[in-house]
Formats: structure tokens, C-alpha cells, sequence
């Protein structure tokens, strides 16, 4: 795992072990209150607030799990996770989406060979945390709040 | 002597002034009004050399024309005199105005038939003013202008009315078109029949024949219908009548069901001329009944029985069975009459045991035929011919089939011969007149007792003699006979025959032979006495002789003539007068001073006269010695000697020159006087007979009577009608002609050059002929006009006023020479009249049919008046309304609006006022039952002749049937609109509620104190009801969710009633076309939304004209499963698709259609496909003039538990 330029962008809280958890959504205090929700559990997390941002970050830096919004513009959340899934393997996708449209653009991506998992917005916070440990695992490192 | 002098001069001018305004102003009829006055007003002016004409005339606006340089005020002054004096009466005033150079006399005529039309007034100071003469000439005047005006105003409501009618129909929802003619030629289509009938303008039929414009009819029943209501005269009416027509998507046929009504039009004189239809389309409710007919079709084929009668008897005589058509034959009125009864009760007496033996042999097993009588039971004697066989019960007992014909009827028809030969024979002896045969060797072989009765022989005195020995003049019977050998017949032939008494029978005798085979068998002789008539003329002739008297020529100038006819004496008188020596004038010399004129009517009577010994009287021009021609009056008497012997002619001879020249000239003179006021009455009585509707085969008629009392040469008209297209005589006219004449020349085919009307019609220019024998071109025309005394002729063309040939107008005399100029402008005059008169009528004619359709059509169709009031009623409307004309013409027609829409009517009464027009008003109408409806009204105002606004007509047709189905499509559209707004509702509330949660998640956290954690919770629980809400609603609407069987066809007929008037306005048409419909199992809500989408998608593409086309039909998948299921294809003429945006148009808010466009039409029916776990596909072309664009969907026809599967998973 290189995590040598992590450190420059990862959030305060955030140790080398603790899994990187990216937060893309191009309603910016959604993006943000993930971001702080999931740095309170012990998880280093970036918000990013478009697809071609998030890119550059995974460019620097790859994390763990990628979590995006699928509805957004210019760089569409599928079209983001499959470009991360084609660069960069390591990393996990979750989708999470207010849109019912999103189900058919999950079926074409699924079409050319990518499945991703999508939740429903809202997601109430814990069920997204659960999700998340599901997929990349609990902090090591984390303290109990 | 001066006075009557002054008489002649005033009597030339005025035939002058009356020549120069009964021709020019003809030229008038057609013009424009102001034209017409302003050309009255000068001729007046010029004519009685006045100094001041006003005419003025009251048409829709005041036209005037004034003459009165030096009176100024002279139009107020006829003002005031009209006003004092009465308006529509003549008036004769001196006015004096103080700025008037001289006093004047003014003359006021009223114009027009009821003297309303205007008036002409005319100022003039000679003091005599007007005289006789002069008041003639304003009567002419002021009828001139009354008839020009007259004419204009016919002109134009003629055409008004037939443009309202037509518009009228142009927008009739139903397929209206008139035809004419044997081979059905189209005069006129509306626009719905080009639709239904797939083609494209009313170019496509107009001027062609049925069969040229629909020739994929050809092989249907649709020709020979319209063929019999050309020929009966009888309506047909057809209900749902299959018609296969190239009307589809690339003209292929499609078949179709129409109501239709055929209805024959006939012309003036009553004979049809055309046939109307008005046809309906039902082609969705017919096949939704057809497959059941179908099978009840082929039942009723079975039950259908030959006319002869059929029936099974059993051996003992019971009749066992026996079809209706013999039922009918023995007059049972139900077979419970006459089955299981004995059938030997129904044989006649006498054939009784005949057919008794005869079924018994039958039942043996034998085969027969037999001719027997039955008596039925309403005790009609029949003779039947049977034919009989054996049929083998189940019990292997043998039964009697047979097939008996009626052969009463031929039965009588010998029997009739039988007797008239009979009659023949009894009628021949008992004879009145007296008749014999005699064989070929002249041996008298037979006589009836008449013809011994008339010579008074015994039969055997004269039978076995030979006929010569009765004949008194022997080469008489030798004639006779040699003719009769031949075969002549011999009518009324002259004889002498010897009685027994000796005296001598004068006889005619009738007589033929009969030969058999070419053999002369004997002759029939009829003969009848004629001997007291005979006696009775030579008597009348002798008294005759007798009674002859000699009168002497009392006349100054004398000559005698020999029985030779030639002249030997001439008396001084006569001899100064010509000049001439006794001499010279011998013979025939005396005839070389009659006029050349005159000298072949001279010998003529002189020779038939002399012949006929009659005495003679005649007029004719001799030679003065002066050298010029005077009149003579010639009195010629036949002379006798005292012993009776006629000895030639004695003549005496007047000068009577002065006498007729002055008699002529007055004659000439009250002549033209009378034609032309006679013509101008002709114009004004035709006028009225026209505004009166009277047929036009009687103005005509008139016209052509007219022409023989009004010509200078006694001449007789004849006038041709053309038909439409101008290439045949259609019917004569000319009631002064033999029927001969008419019958030759109606039906002959125009431009030949047979005769001089068909070189008018082939010039367009008028034809004179001088003598029809002398010229060869006319050779073909005079074989057939001089037996009817046509020895000279002419014809002029009637034009209408656009240029188009309507008639000739012949004229024939019999005497040889051209028209006068006089009669030449006779009938340039009359043509025009003529010409008016069949315009009119056809005009007319035109509106009759329009008119008629109106009457026949399948919509109801109203007018009113301005306040509301029914002016018109249909047949249509009775039945959809139930009132009957009767009962509302004259009512208000808020009688059959609901109460709570009665302000509708203002409002759509003061649309009309305005001039507008109301299209596809949908309402509700109450019927007189009660019942309410719905109906689509189309209402368009109604103008009177000047254009003003007078009411209104309205088509209404029923659509209580479309209006439920369309309510029922929008209930469900509401519920969908419903859910697809909540869908898009929560769409925009998750982000939010997302940040919320998560903000509420972070606070809660972060809290220290207890309370603020605890609301904080209860803040989070709410959220998640919200959340739980917009999960529910999240996806598209779905109002229900059961499935259930269903056939698409169902769905579809209502959905295309809906559409339909979207499509309508558009000139779009939608053709459903069922080629196959199995049931599958479906939501039925979202199978109607989806064809909906999918028509409305396609109605904004088609642009006007275009087509589309919906298919159902059976099928199966194209994924390689081969599931079974039903294939919807919605095809459309539109711009198509262009390949790169094809793969995009199901994506959600994706649209072309940036007006209207959700982009959300073709995504919700994919993911109703998908639901159903079918395919939907698009294909498209953009190729330019022929792009279209086909969505094809395949729904399997799933289980319904396999598909409640499906649905489970996808919620």
C-alpha cells in the first residue's frame, strides 16, 4: 500500500493503517458530512466534490474504498467508479444514489462487465458505517468515541 | 299630309335608337353594375338628345349615373319629385329651378319587376317631351337596366349558395362524394373521403370515374350497387360493407367496413343523373363482431335451401320432411301444418293413386320422375315435375327423397297456345270481313261465309273455281297473283269482282301468301266492298263540275292563256305598263319582267293552280316600263266554254306599288318596334321564370317558342344542350320541330362536323348555311333536315361566362338565304338569355345536390337563425336527437341544451355574429328522451346573398362512446401524472434529507448534554419516517399492480378514438390494423400508457398528410427462446430518427421535442417492456421524402404467476 503522500491529504485523525475512505458528491455538505462521520470512527476520509477531483486524488493516492454519488455533472458517479475500477483494482466502489434512473445505468455498466453495489439515499449513517467495515474493515486504531 | 310625314322621320329615329339599345346593352349582361348604368344613362343622353339623365339603381349599394352638366340640383329635383309623386309609378313633371337655363320636362321610369330596382329619369325642354315614342324608349330603358341588374344579382347568389354548401360538406366527418353519369364520374369528394380512401387530394378523383380513381374496387360490389342506383332510382343503403382498399402504409390493400348510404341525384326533369355517397368508416367495431358472424354465416349457408322444393315421404304417404321453399309451394304457413301428415291429401284427385303407386315404387327402391297436380292447402292447384329417389333410414327402410319443380306456369303457356290457335281458326270462319284462299294454281281452295254473303255465290258455286272467272278485269288477277308469288304483301289493292246478280263489285283486296319451306302453300285474301263509296265520290266530282262558275277579270290589266298554260293575249293595260308588244309578251315572254325574286313563287302557283283548275290570286314585282319593279296583284280564274270545257285561264292585274310600299313601311316599322320590346319582355319573363325556380326545359322552351314569333323569316329554334364536359347533345329543345328532329339529335356527339350545331361547338363561332343542299360538307346534314322541310340553317354557341360551352342555339327556316341581320341579332340576344339560363340551373343543380346531401347524410346537421331559432333539421338529427324537424324547426335550439350549459349558446351565437367558425366543439346535448350526450359540434355562420351574417349551420356527431373511453384513459393518466410527480418529488428530497441525517448523525455525537441528545434522537427517527415515505414513492407511478389477462386490439380501438383528434387537426391519420391478437398477461394500465406514448410520440413527429400505422399481431421473440406473444409495431411517416441520438431516446429527460418534450415518454415504456419482461426496439431512416421511424414491442405472453414473479423481483 503506498501510502507515502497520503499524509498531505488525509484528515487529521487519520493513522497509516486506517483504511482511506473517498467521499464523492457534488452536493458538497453531503460529501463533507460523510467525510467527518466516517473520520470520527476512526477512518481516514477525503471529500471530494466531482469526479474529475476525485481522479486526480486516487492519482496521488489510492483509497481504500471509494464511495460516490452516481447523479452529478460532467464525470457521472458510474463513469467515475469504472474508471476507477479499470486504474486502480485495489480500490472497493460503493454507489449511493436518490435517483430510481440510477438502477438502469447500473445495468449498462453491469452490461460491460462492472458491478457495483448501490444504496439508496438517504442512508441513515450507521447502516453506511456497517457497509463500510463490511467492505474495507473497523479502524485498527480506533478509539471508541 | 305633313303630319304623318313628321310620324315617319320620328318613327325611323326611334327604330334607330330602339336597334342601338336592344343589341348593346345585351352585351352588358355579365358586366358589373356601374358599367351597365353608366352605358343606360349615355344612350339615353345621346338618343333623345335630353339635357339631363340620372340613373340610379338599388343594389347593395346605391349606384348612380347622372348626366346634367347645365342642371345642377337635377338629381334632388327627381328626389323630390319621387318622393312626392310615388316611387315605383311613372312620372311626367315640368320642374323649374331658378339656376336652370330652361324649364324641363322631366320623365321618371321606374326599374325592375316590382319596380324596386331604381329608375331612370330623363330631362328634356322641348315642350312635347316625352312623346309616345319617346316614353317607349324609357320603358326599354328602364327594362334593359332591370334586366342587367336582375342577371348580376342571379349570378351571384346562385354561386354563394353552392360555396356554402360546399364548405359545409368539406368538413363533414364523413366520406361525402357525388358522382355523374353511367360510368360515375366524380364531381366532387370532401377531404375525409381522400383520407379514408388513402389518397392524397381531391385531385385524385375529381374528373375521373370511379374506377380510374379506385381501381382496386373493381372486383367488389361497390360498382354494380352504384350501377343499380344509377339505373333504379332506388337509395341504397349498406351497413358495414367490406371494402379492400390501397390506402396502406406503401398502398398496399387493407381492408376496411364502412355504413354508407348511395343516393341517386336527379337533374331537373327528374331522370337521375348521378349517384351520392355518403359513407362512414366502422371497420373497428365491425371486426370486433366479425369472427362470430362468421361462424353464424356459415350456418345459415347450410340452412339455405334451393327454391325447388324438397321433401321425404314415407312409404305409407307421411310426410316426413320438407324445406321452406316447399312449404311455400303447397301454401303451409309452418311445417307443424303439414309434417307427419299423409301427403296424398295434397295430390289433386285425378293424380291421387298415380303418385300413391309411384311413392310406393320409390320406397321399393326405384327411381322416377313425375308430373302431377297438387292442390295446396290454400287451395292453389300447382303441376309439379318431381324427381324421386330412394334414401336408406338408419333401419335400412327405404324413405322417399324428392326434388318437385313448379311447372304450372309452363303448363299454362302450352295450354294458352293450344287455345289461341284454336281461337285463330274460329275467328277466320266467323269473319265480318270477307275472307278466301286460293292455291298456286289460282283454284279457289277455301271462303268464310262473308265473302259468299258479298258476291252471293253458294260455297259450292265459288270453292274449287278458279279465281280469274270472278275477276272483271283479267290482267287485274293475273298482277295480283304473279305478285303474291313472289312474295309481296299487298295492301288496299284495287279489283272488280262479278257477283252472282251479275253486277259489278268494286273491292279492295289485302292480301299475302303463306309458304312453308320456301313452297307456296296458298294465298289469304281479305277482301272489302267498296262499291257504294266508289259510286258516292264519282257523284261529288260531276255536282262539282257543275257548280263551277266563270267568272270575267275585272282589272285593268288583262291576259289569257290557252289550256297549253301558255299566255296568247295581253290587253292594252298591260302592254303600256311594261312597254312591251303583244308580241314579246306571247308564251312565256311576259315572264322576263318579273323580278327574280319573285318569278319562281310566280310559276309555281300559276302552274299548281292552273293544274288544279283553282283560281289563284298573287303578289308580285313587274317590270314598269320606267324600268322599275312594281307591285302587281295578279287575279287569275280558270275559263270555260258554255259546254263546260275547260279552255285555259282569263287574269287581271292591279297596280298596287304605293299602297304596299306605304303598308310595308309602317309594318317594318311597328315590327321592329314590337320584336324589340318583345325581345326585352322575353328577357324579363325568362328573368323571372329563372327567379322563380321554374325548370329550365320550360324557360327554354319558351325562348325557343319565342324565336318563331319574333323572327323576321318564321324561323324555328331548336336549342342543344351539352352535357358537363361539353361533348355531346344532351336534349333538344325545340318544341316547333317535329319529335323527329329531337329524337335524331339527342345523344349525338358534339364537334363532329356533321351538322352546323357541331361546327359551332368545333368553331365556338356562330354557322350559317344558306341551302343545306347545295354545299357537299352538308350533305350528311341535309339527308336528315330536308325531309323536315330545313332548307337553310344557322346556329350560334352558348357560352358561359368563363368561356365554357353549354349549348347551340339553331335556328332553321324553310326557305333558303341567310338570317336578316335583324334575326341574327335575335339570337346573339337570345343566346345570352339562354346562356344565363342554363348557368343558373346549373348553379342551381349543383346546390340541389349539395342540398341533398345534407339530407342524407349520417350526421346531424342544423341551422339556426342569429336568435337561436331551427331553421333546419335533418333526417340525422332526428335520430340523434330524437325530435323530429317538425317539432324543433321554428323552436329554439336550447331545447336540447342542458341546463347548466344554456349561457353556451350566447356564446356560441355571438362566435358566429362575429363571422368565425367553431371546430370539434366537444359537448353535452340532451335527447327528448332525456338521455344526455356527447357531441362534437363543427358550427359555421350562414350569409345571406349580400354577405350578412344570418345564422348558422351545424354538423353534430355523437361521441358518447369515444368521450367514456377517453375519460377512462384519463383517469389513469391522472394517477400516472400523479405518481410521476411524486417520483420526481422524491428525486429532489433525498439529497437534503441525506445531509440532514448525516448533520442530525454528527450533532448527536457531538452532544454532551442529554437533552439536546435526546431530541437530537427523536430528530433522527423522523427522518427516517421521511426516508421510509420517499422510498416508497421512489420508482415510476404504477396505480395498480395486478395483473390480469388481457388483448391488446381492446386497448387499442379506444386509445386511437382518443387520439383521433389530434391526429385530425393535424391531417394525420392513424390506421389500426389487427393482424393477430393473442391473449397475454399484463397490466393493463401500462399497456395503455405505453401505446399511448408511443401514438403521441408519433403524432408529433408526422408532419401534415402523413401516416400512422398500428399493428397488432401475433408472434414470437427474437432472442433465440422463441417465447410466444403478442408484437406491437407503431410506425410513422415522420423525419425519423437520426443514428445518433437513436440509442438515447429511452434514456430518462431525453427529448427532440424541446417544447413539449418530459423526455420521460419512451423510458417509461421501456420500463413497462421491461416489467413485462418484453423488448422494445426502434428502427429509423432519415433518407429525405421517405423517412419513418418504426418502435417495435414483444410482450410474452407470461403465466400470470411467472409474471407477478417478475414484478415481485423488480420492486
Amino acid at each position: 500500500m503506498n501510502n507515502d503522500h497520503h499524509a498531505e491529504f488525509s484528515s487529521a485523525t487519520g493513522d497509516a493503517r486506517s483504511p482511506f475512505v473517498l467521499v464523492v458528491d457534488d452536493e458538497q455538505r453531503i460529501a463533507d458530512t460523510l467525510a467527518m462521520i466516517l473520520s470520527s470512527k476512526g477512518y481516514t476520509s477525503q471529500a471530494a466534490y466531482s469526479g474529475v477531483t476525485a481522479l486526480a486524488i486516487c492519482g496521488n493516492c489510492i483509497p481504500d474504498l471509494l464511495l460516490t454519488d452516481v447523479v452529478m455533472p460532467g464525470m457521472n458517479g458510474i463513469e467515475l467508479a469504472m474508471a476507477v475500477r479499470r486504474d486502480f483494482p485495489a480500490c472497493k466502489v460503493l454507489l449511493f444514489s436518490g435517483q430510481a434512473a440510477t438502477a438502469e445505468m447500473l445495468e449498462e455498466a453491469s452490461s460491460r462487465g462492472y458491478d457495483f453495489e448501490l444504496l439508496a439515499k438517504p442512508v441513515h449513517p450507521l447502516e453506511l458505517l456497517d457497509k463500510v467495515s463490511e467492505l474495507v474493515g473497523r479502524p485498527a486504531a480506533h478509539a471508541a468515541p | 299630309m305633313q303630319q304623318p310625314e313628321a310620324d315617319n322621320r320620328e318613327l325611323r329615329r326611334l327604330i334607330r335608337d330602339l336597334v342601338a339599345l336592344a343589341t348593346t346593352p345585351a352585351g352588358w349582361v355579365g358586366r358589373e353594375l356601374p358599367q351597365i348604368v353608366d352605358g343606360v344613362a349615355d344612350i339615353l343622353l345621346h338618343t333623345l338628345r335630353a339635357e339631363a339623365v340620372h340613373v340610379t339603381l338599388f343594389d347593395r349599394a346605391v349606384i348612380e349615373g347622372l348626366r346634367a352638366a347645365k342642371h345642377p340640383g337635377f338629381a334632388s329635383e327627381v328626389q323630390r319629385l319621387r318622393t312626392e309623386g310615388g316611387s315605383n309609378t311613372i312620372l311626367v313633371e315640368t320642374v323649374e329651378a331658378p339656376d336652370w337655363p330652361s324649364p324641363l320636362r322631366v320623365a321618371i321610369y321606374p326599374i325592375g319587376l316590382s319596380a324596386d330596382d331604381g329608375f331612370v329619369a330623363v330631362g328634356c325642354s322641348r315642350p312635347p317631351f316625352p312623346s309616345e315614342a319617346e316614353s317607349l324608349l324609357l320603358s326599354v330603358a328602364a327594362n334593359q337596366a332591370a334586366v342587367a341588374i336582375q342577371t348580376v344579382r342571379l349570378r351571384t347568389k346562385a354561386e354563394f349558395e353552392r360555396h356554402r354548401v360546399e364548405e359545409l360538406l368539406a368538413q363533414a366527418p364523413a366520406a361525402i362524394g357525388m358522382m355523374a353519369g353511367p360510368e360515375h364520374r366524380w364531381l366532387y369528394v370532401n377531404e375525409h373521403l381522400v383520407r379514408v380512401t388513402g389518397r392524397s387530394s381531391a385531385a385524385d378523383f375529381v374528373g375521373k370515374t370511379l374506377l380510374e380513381s379506385l381501381p382496386e374496387i373493381q372486383a367488389q360490389p361497390f360498382v354494380s350497387l352504384i350501377d343499380q342506383v344509377y339505373r333504379s332510382g332506388q337509395p341504397y343503403v349498406g351497413r358495414e360493407m367490406r371494402a379492400t382498399l390501397n390506402r396502406g402504409h406503401t398502398g398496399q390493400p387493407e381492408e376496411a367496413y364502412f355504413d354508407f348510404v348511395y343516393q341517386p341525384i336527379r337533374n331537373v326533369e327528374g331522370a337521375i343523373d348521378g349517384v351520392l355517397v355518403h359513407s362512414v368508416e366502422v371497420t373497428d367495431r365491425v371486426l370486433a363482431r366479425k369472427k362470430i358472424e362468421e361462424s353464424e354465416e356459415r350456418l345459415r349457408a347450410i340452412i339455405e335451401t334451393t327454391p325447388e322444393c324438397v321433401k321425404l315421404v314415407g312409404s305409407d304417404g307421411t310426410l316426413l320432411n320438407m324445406n321452406p321453399a316447399g312449404l311455400s309451394m303447397i301454401g303451409a304457413d309452418c311445417p307443424e301444418a303439414v309434417l307427419a301428415k299423409n301427403v296424398y291429401d295434397l295430390i289433386a284427385p285425378e293424380d291421387r293413386q298415380r303418385f300413391r303407386d309411384f311413392n310406393e315404387s320409390v320406397c321399393r327402391g326405384n327411381r322416377g320422375e313425375l308430373e302431377f297436380d297438387i292442390v295446396g292447402l290454400k287451395g292453389v292447384r300447382r303441376h309439379m315435375e318431381t324427381h324421386a329417389a330412394p334414401l336408406p333410414n338408419p333401419d335400412g327402410s327405404l324413405v322417399h327423397l324428392a326434388v318437385a319443380r313448379d311447372v304450372t306456369e309452363r303448363r299454362r303457356a302450352e295450354q294458352a297456345l293450344k287455345e289461341s290457335e284454336k281461337k285463330y281458326r274460329e275467328f277466320a270462319e266467323s269473319a265480318a270481313v270477307a275472307l278466301h284462299w286460293v292455291g298456286p294454281d289460282g283454284t279457289i281452295l277455301w271462303a268464310n261465309q262473308a265473302e259468299l254473303d258479298m258476291l252471293g255465290y253458294s260455297s259450292e258455286e265459288y270453292i274449287g273455281r278458279h279465281i280469274a272467272e270472278f275477276h272483271v278485269d283479267a290482267p287485274v288477277i293475273h298482277d295480283l297473283m304473279a305478285r303474291l308469288c313472289r312474295g309481296e304483301k299487298l295492301r288496299e289493292y284495287e279489283a272488280r269482282l262479278r257477283a252472282k246478280d251479275g253486277s259489278i263489285r268494286y273491292v279492295l283486296i289485302d292480301s299475302s301468301a303463306l309458304f312453308e319451306n320456301g313452297k307456296f302453300i296458298h294465298t289469304r285474301c281479305f277482301t272489302r266492298d267498296t262499291t257504294e263509296r266508289k259510286f258516292a265520290e264519282q257523284a261529288l266530282r260531276e255536282s262539282e263540275q257543275r257548280l263551277r262558275v266563270v267568272t270575267d277579270a275585272t282589272p285593268v290589266m288583262i291576259w289569257m292563256s290557252g289550256t297549253d298554260k301558255l299566255c296568247y293575249y295581253f290587253n292594252k293595260g298591260w302592254l303600256d305598263f311594261v312597254g312591251r308588244t303583244l308580241e314579246q309578251e306571247m308564251g312565256n315572254g311576259w315572264a322576263e319582267n318579273v323580278h327574280p325574286d319573285d318569278f319562281e313563287r310566280c310559276v309555281q302557283i300559276y302552274v299548281s293552280s292552273f293544274d288544279a283548275r283553282r283560281p289563284f290570286e298573287m303578289e308580285y314585282r313587274l317590270r314598269h316600263h320606267s324600268g322599275q319593279y312594281r307591285w302587281i296583284l295578279d287575279h287569275g280564274v280558270p275559263r270555260y266554254a258554255p259546254d263546260g270545257t275547260f279552255e285555259g285561264y282569263v287574269g287581271g292585274c292591279l297596280d298596287i306599288h304605293d299602297k304596299k310600299e306605304a303598308a310595308e313601311r309602317t309594318r317594318i316599322a311597328a315590327e321592329t318596334v314590337r320584336r324589340n320590346n318583345a325581345v326585352l319582355e322575353l328577357q324579363k319573363r325568362t328573368l323571372e321564370m329563372l327567379i322563380q325556380g321554374e325548370p329550365l326545359v320550360d324557360i327554354l322552351s319558351v325562348v325557343a317558342r319565342a324565336v318563331r314569333q319574333l323572327s323576321e323569316r318564321d324561323m324555328r329554334a331548336a336549342i342543344h344542350l351539352l352535357n358537363e364536359n361539353g361533348t355531346q347533345f344532351q336534349m333538344a329543345i325545340a318544341p316547333d320541330l317535329p319529335e323527329d328532329y329531337r329524337i335524331a339529335t339527342e345523344g349525338m356527339a358534339a364537334a363532329t362536323k356533321t351538322g352546323p350545331c357541331c361546327w359551332a361547338v368545333l368553331t365556338r363561332e356562330p354557322v350559317m348555311v344558306a341551302n343545306v343542299a347545295a354545299e357537299e360538307r352538308w350533305s350528311e346534314f341535309a339527308r336528315f333536315a330536308s325531309p323536315l322541310g330545313i332548307r337553310s340553317a344557322s346556329s350560334l354557341p352558348i357560352l358561359s361566362a368563363d368561356g365554357k360551352m353549354l349549348a347551340t342555339l339553331a335556328m332553321y327556316a324553310q326557305e333558303e338565304g341567310f338570317p336578316t341581320s335583324e334575326d341574327f341579332k335575335l339570337m346573339e340576344v337570345l343566346t345570352r338569355t339562354i346562356a344565363l339560363a342554363i348557368e343558373r340551373q346549373r348553379m342551381q343543380d349543383a346546390s340541389r345536390k349539395l342540398a341533398a346531401i345534407v339530407e342524407c347524410s349520417i350526421d346531424a346537421i342544423v341551422s339556426k337563425d342569429l336568435h337561436g331559432i331551427v331553421t333546419s333539421w335533418n333526417p340525422a338529427a332526428e335520430r340523434l336527437f330524437g325530435y323530429s324537424a317538425q317539432e324543433m324547426i321554428g323552436r329554439p335550439i336550447t331545447v336540447i341544451i342542458p341546463p347548466e350549459l344554456q349561457h353556451d349558446e350566447a356564446r356560441i351565437l355571438a362566435t358566429i355574429a362575429r363571422g368565425e367558425r367553431i371546430e370539434h366543439f366537444e359537448t353535452v346535448r340532451v335527447t327528448k328522451s332525456g338521455e344526455r350526450i356527447d357531441v362534437s359540434l363543427t358550427i359555421s355562420p350562414v350569409r345571406d346573398d349580400s354577405g350578412r351574417i344570418v345564422g348558422a349551420a351545424k354538423i353534430a356527431r355523437d361521441i358518447t362512446e369515444r368521450k367514456k373511453a377517453e375519460q377512462a384513459l384519463r383517469t389513469t393518466e391522472r394517477l400516472a401524472s400523479v405518481g410521476r410527480l411524486a417520483a420526481t418529488v422524491a428525486h429532489e428530497i433525498n439529497n437534503p434529507l441525506e445531509a440532514v441525517t448525516n448533520l442530525v448523525y454528527l450533532a448527536k455525537d457531538r452532544a454532551v448534554r442529554d437533552d439536546v441528545r435526546e431530541f437530537l434522537a427523536h430528530a433522527d427517527e423522523e427522518l427516517g419516517r421521511i426516508s421510509h415515505l420517499t422510498k416508497q414513492t421512489l420508482g415510476f407511478y404504477r396505480e395498480t399492480r395486478i395483473a390480469s389477462p388481457v388483448r391488446v386490439s381492446a386497448l387499442l380501438a379506444p386509445l386511437v378514438a382518443v387520439f383521433a383528434p389530434r391526429s385530425r387537426n393535424k391531417g394525420v391519420e392513424i390506421c389500426p390494423e389487427i393482424l393477430g391478437d393473442p391473449e397475454i398477461t399484463a397490466i393493463p394500465g401500462e399497456i395503455r400508457q405505453l401505446i399511448a406514448n408511443l401514438l403521441s410520440n408519433s403524432i408529433d413527429a408526422v408532419n401534415n398528410g402523413g401516416h400512422i400505422r398500428v399493428r397488432i399481431s401475433g408472434g414470437s421473440s427474437r432472442d433465440g427462446h422463441q417465447t410466444s406473444g403478442v408484437r406491437i409495431t407503431v410506425a410513422d411517416s415522420g423525419p425519423g430518427i437520426p443514428a445518433s441520438i437513436r440509442e438515447r431516446v429511452f434514456e430518462p429527460f431525453f427529448t427532440t421535442k424541446k417544447d413539449v418534450g418530459t423526455g420521460l415518454g419512451l423510458w417509461v415504456c421501456k420500463n413497462i417492456v421491461e416489467n413485462h419482461h418484453g423488448s422494445i426496439r426502434v428502427k429509423s431512416s432519415t433518407a429525405p421524402g421517405k423517412s419513418w421511424t418504426v418502435i417495435s414491442v414483444f410482450l410474452p405472453s407470461l403465466g400470470e404467476h411467472a409474471l407477478q414473479e417478475v414484478l415481485r423481483q423488480a420492486v
